[in-house]
C-alpha cells in the first residue's frame, strides 16, 4: 500500500511537470503549424525564461508570477529578434524548412555557450512562497508551485485557443497555417503573421520557464536540451496542428516519465520516453490527433 | 586544375609530420578524424538533404562495440572495426526506419532522441558497459591499434580522410547515390521516376552510420578512455553537422575543409580559456553554423565554386 | 489499358473525388478536362499512388494498382509530369532525365545516356542538356519534365497541364508532340488541359470532369456540342 501512494506520487508529479511540456509544445506547434519550421531553440529559450524568474527573484525580489509576465515580453522580444536573423531570411528560400533545422540549432548552441559562460553550469534555485506550500489532495501531496505552475498552463493554453478562435489577428494565424499561398492572396502580410507568431511561442516558452523554476531545483544552462526534447515528442505524440492535443499528449508523456522513473530509477527515467517516442514513430507518426499527414 | 591541387595538398600531408612536434600532430589528427566524420554524416545529411543531429550515437555505439569486444575478448580492433560499423549501421538502419516515412522533422528528432537514448542506455547498462565511469583501454602494440606516436595516429587518421574523400567522389556518382541526390532534390519526382524513396534514405542512413561508426573506433583507440557522457554528446552531433555545413554539405570536400579551418580554432579557443570548458569553442560552432546557413548555404566549397565559376566567365569575356 | 472504378478521395470535409469511372484503351489519347477544383490532379494523384483513395480501385493492364506506392507503378509503366514542374534543381537536365532512365526504364549505364539524350532531342532542348535545371524557365522545365517521364519507358503517360503557359504557337508544336507519341511510338495518353485548342484538336477521346464527378464522355465534337459542359464552363466564365 505505501508502495503505490510513493508510486502514484512520483507519477503525479511528473504528470504536472505534463503540464508544462503541454506549454510549450503548444509554443512549438504554433510555430510548426504557421512556417513549417522547426525551432531548436525552444527550450534554450525557456532555460532564460527560468533564469529571468532566477534573477528577478533574487535580485529584485520580484514575485515569481510578475516575473512571468517579465519573461513573456522579454523573451517575446528575444524571439522576434531571433526569427528575423534565423528564420526569416531562409524560410521562402527551396530546402528553407530544413535550413531553419540548422539555423535554429545554431542559435541554440550559442545560447546555451553563452549561458555556461555567464552563469557557470552549477545548478540553481530560488526559494519562493509557493514553494514551500503544500496541498493535498487524494493522499497526494504536491506544493502550491507546482500547482500553478500546472493550472497557469492550462490557462495560457485555453487563453491562446481562444485568441486563435476570436481574433483577428488569431484568424489570420490560422488562415496562415492552413494556407499560406491563399492567405497572402486575401492580403494577409505573411510574414509578419511569421514574426507575431515566432514570437508568441517563445514567449510562451519563457513562461512555461517561469512556472517550472518555481519548483525545479536544476536550474541551469543545460537544461534546455532536455525539454526540447521532450517537447517535440509531445508535439509529435499529439500530432501537429491540435491545440488542445497538447494537454491530453503532455500529461500522457508526463506520466511516461513518472512510470520510467520507477522502472528505471530517476535517473533514467528517460529512457522509457526514448523508446515510447521511437514506437510512435514507427506506428503512428502522425500522433493521436494530428491532422493525418499526406502519406508520400 | 582541382585534381593538381588535391595531388599537391596529398604531398604536402605525406611529408609534413616528420618536421612536426607531437602537439601539432595531435592536432591535425583531429582535424583528419572531424573530417572523416564530417564526410560519413554528409552522405545522408549532405547528399540526402536529411539532418541527423544526434550522430554522436553512431560515433558511441561503434566506439564502444570495438572497445568492449577488445576488452572482453581480446578482439584486435582492427577486426573490431567493421563489428562496430555494422553495429552502428543497423543502429542507423533502426532509426531511419522509424523516422524516414515522413517528410519533415522526424528525422532530425528520432536521431536527438536516439542519441539521448543512447547515452542513457550506455550509462545505465553498468554491467555491460561500464556505466558512467567508462572504460579504459589499457592495451598497447600495433596489433590494437594503439601507438606510442601521434604520427602513426597522423597516418591512420589520414587514411581515413582520404578515403572519404574517395569514396564521396565515387558515391555521388553512383547509381545510389544519384537517387539519393534526386530524392534531395524533390522527393515527388524522384517517386515518379521509379526511385524507392524510403528505401534509398534508409539504406543513406545505414551507410552513414555504418562509417561513423567505424570513426567511433578510431576515436576510442586515440583517445583510450571512452564514457557514455564525453562521448554520445549533443556537442559532438552539432560539431559533427556545423564542420560539413560550413565546409559546404553534399560535397566531397565540405568535411575537409570545414574541419581544416574550424578544428584548430576550436582547440586554440578551448585552449585559451580553459576554465570555461567547452563553452567558448561550442559557441564558434553554433555561430559559424548560423552564419553559413543565413549567409552562404553552399558553405565555403560552394562559395568557392560560384565564386571561381564567375571569374571564369568574366576571364572569357 | 487503364481502368479506374468508382473512385472516390476524401480530404477532412471535401470531396475531391466522388465514385469517379473512368477507362482509357491502349493507344488513345484522352483529354481530360473539367473547371479548376475538379478533381483532375487529384485523379491523378490516385491513379499514380500519391494519394490512397477512400474507396474504389485502378487497375492497369488488368492488375490491381490501387494504393501502390508511386515508384512501383512508374516502375509498372505509368509516366506522368506534375501541374507545377519539379526538377532536380542542382542536376542538370540530362542528369535529371538520365535518372529517370536509371530507375525507372531501367537502363544499364551507357543505355541510360542514349535514351536521356533521345528524349532531350525530342522536345528540343539539346542546348539547355549541360544546364543546372533549376536555371531553366517554366517551358523549358515541363518540356524536360516531359522527357523526364518519357525516359521511364511508360505505356502510359500522364500529362497534367502540359502547355499552360505557352503561347499559341508553342502550344500547338508541344500538341503536336504529344500526338507523335501516340501515332509514332504507341504510347496511351491521358492529358489534364484548359487551353481547349490544344485539347480539341488532338485527344481521340473526352472525359469532363466536375465537382468531382463524371459530366461527360465523348468525342471532341460531342463534348464540344454538349449542353451540359458547355454550361458548366460558361456557368464558371460569368461567374468570373
Amino acid at each position: 500500500m505505501i508502495e503505490w501512494s510513493a508510486y502514484s506520487q512520483l507519477i503525479f508529479s511528473y504528470a504536472i511537470l505534463g503540464g508544462v511540456y503541454a506549454l510549450t509544445a503548444l509554443g512549438l506547434s504554433l510555430i510548426w503549424g504557421v512556417m513549417r519550421a522547426v525551432n531548436w531553440a525552444h527550450g534554450d529559450l525557456l532555460m532564460l525564461g527560468m533564469y529571468t524568474a532566477y534573477w528577478m527573484v533574487l535580485l529584485l525580489g520580484m514575485d515569481p508570477l510578475i516575473a512571468a509576465i517579465v519573461a513573456f515580453c522579454l523573451l517575446g522580444a528575444l524571439g522576434g529578434i531571433l526569427h528575423l536573423i534565423a528564420i526569416e531570411p531562409v524560410i521562402e528560400k527551396p530546402g528553407g524548412h530544413e535550413a531553419t533545422l540548422l539555423s535554429t540549432l545554431g542559435i541554440s548552441v550559442a545560447i546555451e555557450s553563452m549561458a555556461l559562460i555567464l552563469w557557470s553550469p552549477s545548478p540553481r534555485s530560488y526559494d519562493n512562497i509557493y514553494k514551500g506550500i503544500y496541498l493535498e489532495l487524494f493522499g497526494i501531496r504536491t506544493s502550491l508551485a507546482e500547482a500553478i505552475a500546472f493550472s497557469l498552463s492550462l490557462i495560457a493554453i485555453f487563453l491562446v485557443d481562444q485568441f486563435m478562435k476570436r481574433s483577428r489577428l488569431g484568424k489570420a494565424i490560422r488562415a496562415v497555417s492552413q494556407n499560406p499561398i491563399g492567405a497572402r492572396v486575401v492580403g494577409i502580410n505573411v510574414s509578419r503573421i511569421r514574426l507575431f507568431t515566432f514570437s508568441l511561442g517563445v514567449a510562451l516558452a519563457g513562461v512555461a520557464g517561469v512556472l517550472v523554476s518555481t519548483f525545479y531545483p536544476n536550474i541551469m544552462p543545460l537544461a534546455g536540451v532536455v525539454w526540447d526534447i521532450t517537447s517535440y515528442i509531445v508535439v509529435i505524440f499529439a500530432g501537429l496542428g491540435s491545440i488542445y492535443g497538447v494537454i491530453f499528449s503532455g500529461l500522457i508523456i508526463g506520466i511516461i516519465e513518472g512510470i520510467g522513473a520507477i522502472i528505471f530509477t530517476n535517473a533514467f527515467r528517460r529512457i522509457l520516453v526514448g523508446l515510447v517516442f521511437l514506437a510512435v514513430l514507427l506506428l503512428r507518426p502522425e500522433g493521436l490527433f494530428g491532422r493525418a499527414l499526406r502519406r508520400v | 586544375m582541382r585534381r593538381y591541387l588535391m595531388i599537391a595538398a596529398l604531398l604536402l600531408a605525406l611529408i609534413l609530420p616528420p618536421f612536426l612536434d607531437e602537439f601539432s600532430l595531435a592536432i591535425l589528427v583531429q582535424v583528419f578524424m572531424w573530417a572523416y566524420l564530417a564526410m560519413a554524416w554528409d552522405v545522408i545529411g549532405g547528399y540526402g538533404g536529411q539532418f541527423s543531429l544526434g550522430h554522436a550515437a553512431f560515433l558511441g555505439l561503434g566506439a564502444y562495440t570495438s572497445t568492449l569486444l577488445l576488452e572482453n575478448f581480446g578482439l584486435t580492433p582492427w577486426v573490431g572495426i567493421w563489428i562496430a560499423g555494422i553495429i552502428a549501421g543497423a543502429a542507423g538502419a533502426l532509426v531511419g526506419f522509424a523516422s524516414l516515412r515522413l517528410r519533415g522533422p522526424f528525422f532530425a528528432l528520432g536521431t536527438i532522441a536516439f542519441a539521448e537514448l543512447t547515452q542513457l542506455l550506455l550509462t545505465y547498462l553498468k554491467d555491460i558497459t561500464g556505466g558512467p565511469l567508462g572504460i579504459m583501454i589499457n592495451e598497447t602494440g600495433f596489433e590494437y591499434m594503439v601507438f606510442d606516436k601521434q604520427i602513426y595516429y597522423y597516418y591512420l587518421m589520414l587514411a581515413f580522410a582520404i578515403f572519404g574523400i574517395l569514396f564521396l567522389e565515387y558515391f555521388e556518382r553512383s547509381k545510389f547515390g544519384v537517387a539519393l541526390i534526386a530524392l534531395r532534390e524533390d522527393e515527388d519526382a524522384a517517386e515518379a521516376v521509379g526511385i524507392d524513396v524510403y528505401r534509398v534514405k534508409v539504406l543513406g542512413a545505414a551507410i552513414s552510420a555504418f562509417l561513423t561508426g567505424m570513426g567511433g573506433t578510431l576515436y576510442a583507440q586515440w583517445i583510450h578512455y571512452i564514457r557514455p557522457d564525453t562521448l554520445v554528446r549533443l556537442d559532438f552531433s552539432t560539431q559533427i553537422v556545423a564542420i560539413d555545413v560550413v565546409g559546404g554539405a553534399g560535397s566531397p570536400y565540405g568535411g575537409i575543409i570545414g574541419a581544416l579551418i574550424l578544428v584548430p580554432i576550436s582547440l586554440y579557443l578551448n585552449a585559451l580559456f580553459g576554465g570555461m570548458i567547452a563553452g567558448l569553442s561550442i559557441l564558434l560552432y553554433g555561430v559559424v553554423l548560423l552564419i553559413v546557413i543565413v549567409l552562404m548555404p553552399g558553405g565555403i566549397y560552394g562559395f568557392l565554386r560560384r565564386f571561381l565559376a564567375r571569374r571564369g566567365d568574366h576571364a572569357r569575356g | 489499358m487503364l481502368e479506374v472504378r468508382d473512385v472516390t478521395k476524401r480530404f477532412g470535409g471535401l470531396v475531391a473525388l466522388n465514385n469517379v469511372s473512368l477507362s482509357v484503351s491502349k493507344g488513345e489519347l484522352l483529354g481530360l478536362i473539367g473547371p479548376n477544383g475538379s478533381g483532375k490532379t487529384t485523379l491523378f494523384n490516385v491513379i499514380t499512388g500519391f494519394y490512397k483513395p477512400d474507396g474504389g480501385r485502378v487497375l492497369f493492364k488488368g492488375v490491381d494498382i490501387t494504393g501502390m506506392r508511386p515508384h512501383r507503378i512508374t516502375r509498372l509503366g505509368i509516366g506522368r509530369t506534375f501541374q507545377i514542374p519539379k526538377p532536380f534543381g542542382r542536376m542538370t537536365v540530362l542528369e535529371n532525365v538520365m535518372t529517370a532512365a536509371f530507375y525507372g526504364g531501367n537502363a544499364s549505364g551507357s543505355e541510360a545516356r542514349e535514351i536521356a539524350e533521345r528524349w532531350i532531342e525530342y522536345v528540343k532542348l539539346r542546348e539547355k542538356a549541360h544546364q543546372e535545371a533549376r536555371t531553366l524557365n517554366v517551358v523549358e522545365r515541363k518540356l524536360m519534365e516531359l522527357a523526364r517521364a518519357l525516359s521511364t519507358n511508360p505505356e502510359l503517360l500522364l500529362l497534367d497541364e502540359l502547355v499552360a503557359g505557352l503561347n499559341p504557337s508553342e502550344t500547338m508544336e508541344v500538341a503536336n508532340l504529344v500526338r507523335r507519341l501516340v501515332d509514332e511510338f504507341k504510347i496511351t495518353v491521358i492529358m489534364v488541359e484548359h487551353v481547349m485548342r490544344a485539347v480539341m484538336t488532338i485527344s481521340d477521346r473526352v472525359f469532363v470532369l466536375h465537382r468531382g464527378m463524371k459530366l461527360a464522355e465523348g468525342t471532341p465534337e460531342e463534348i464540344s456540342r454538349d449542353p451540359k459542359v458547355i454550361d458548366a464552363y460558361l456557368g464558371e466564365q460569368v461567374r468570373l
